[in-house]
């Protein structure tokens, strides 16, 4: 789902407004996530205290609404400008990418308790698909075949390799095709 | 068999009581036909969905948004057998309505967010949770009888 002129704009302009409050937001959105669905605790299990507003928590809903706010500045290239957090996602911290539709949920509700008359449907419909378009773009360097883990030369490589393994699958499927019917 | 705590049997009561349906349902209703625009195929003979304003205006939708709250308050009577009380009604929207049931989660998380609007920081991260759980039985219940 694309984001229209009007989405962009809707997006920009809330956050030109919530900005200021980005870090509370970010805490309080992690302290739900956490609180309403405790398997989401299973990736800070490294942490000392996991309840909302603790030490840690605040910590990193900063770091998260952070790095929300750069992607609000590069809404025209989200792929190329989340491939570093992609390639941290996908090979040193390994999120279960349905974890992010989670988040996004909780930074909803965290925008309407802060923000009521701000967060119209209007607004709501954009910054969910902002927030979606985001998540695809962190999933993005996800199951690469090669991954050295940085270079994009080898995970071009790691494409290449899938486009083959895929025609090659598709002729030995139609190579056998009597059998293949066979089996139904 | 659901096991409610005190706790969330009265974070849910709460929440009921100070809901206004003929406000809550109509928005809850409003916001999903709009952030989610592919619910609207279930609602062709509403008239004009065409855009937000529409939408906000359309009475048919308003009412429809009251009635689906009034099914929520007999979940929350029956809470400690929610999936007998929606039998019926799980039949009905898989058999005659044809929902697909994704879209009860959706009409779901609009909900929360009309109410987290409504109740500001009293909806705490506690009270979110009874609350989607309750949430949670209930799309469950409505997707038993599917088949």
């Amino acid at each position: 789902m694309s984001l229209s002129d009007k989405d962009k704009a809707a997006v920009k302009a809330l956050w030109a407004k919530i900005s200021p409050k980005a870090d509370d937001i970010g805490a309080e959105a992690l302290g739900r996530m956490l609180t309403v669905y405790p398997q989401t605790k299973t990736y800070f299990a490294h942490w000392a205290d996991l309840s909302p507003g603790s030490g840690p928590v605040k910590k990193h809903g900063k770091v998260i609404m952070g790095a929300v706010g750069d992607a609000v500045s590069k809404i025209d290239d989200l792929v190329g400008g989340l491939a570093a957090l992609s390639e941290l996602h996908a090979f040193k911290l390994r999120v279960d990418p349905a974890n992010f539709k989670i988040l996004t949920h909780n930074i909803l509700v965290t925008l309407a308790v802060n923000f009521p008359a701000d967060f119209t449907a209007e607004v709501h419909v954009a910054v969910d698909k902002f927030l979606a378009a985001l998540s695809a773009a962190l999933a993005d360097k996800y199951r690469l075949t090669h991954h050295s883990g940085a270079s994009r030369a080898s995970a071009n490589r790691g494409t290449s390799n899938d486009k083959a393994k895929v025609s090659d699958a598709i002729n030995k499927i139609s190579n056998n095709r009597k059998g293949f019917f066979f089996m139904f | 068999m659901v096991v409610w705590t005190d706790q969330e049997r009265a974070y849910i009561q709460d929440i009921f009581s100070k809901l206004n349906y003929e406000e809550a349902g109509p928005k809850a209703l409003q916001r999903t036909l709009i952030v989610y625009p592919w619910t609207q195929r279930y609602f062709t003979s509403f008239g004009n969905l065409y855009n937000a304003e529409a939408i906000m205006s359309n009475s048919k939708v308003a009412a429809h948004g009251v009635v689906v709250l009034h099914g929520l308050d007999r979940a929350m009577k029956n809470m400690d057998d929610i999936k007998k009380t929606y039998a019926e009604l799980s039949v009905l929207h898989s058999e005659k309505l044809h929902v697909d049931p994704d879209n009860f989660r959706l009409l779901a998380d609009c909900l929360t967010i009309v109410i987290a609007a409504t109740m500001g920081t009293s909806f705490t991260a506690d009270v979110q949770a009874a609350w989607q759980k309750f949430l949670a039985v209930v799309v469950s219940a409505l997707c038993r009888q599917y088949h």
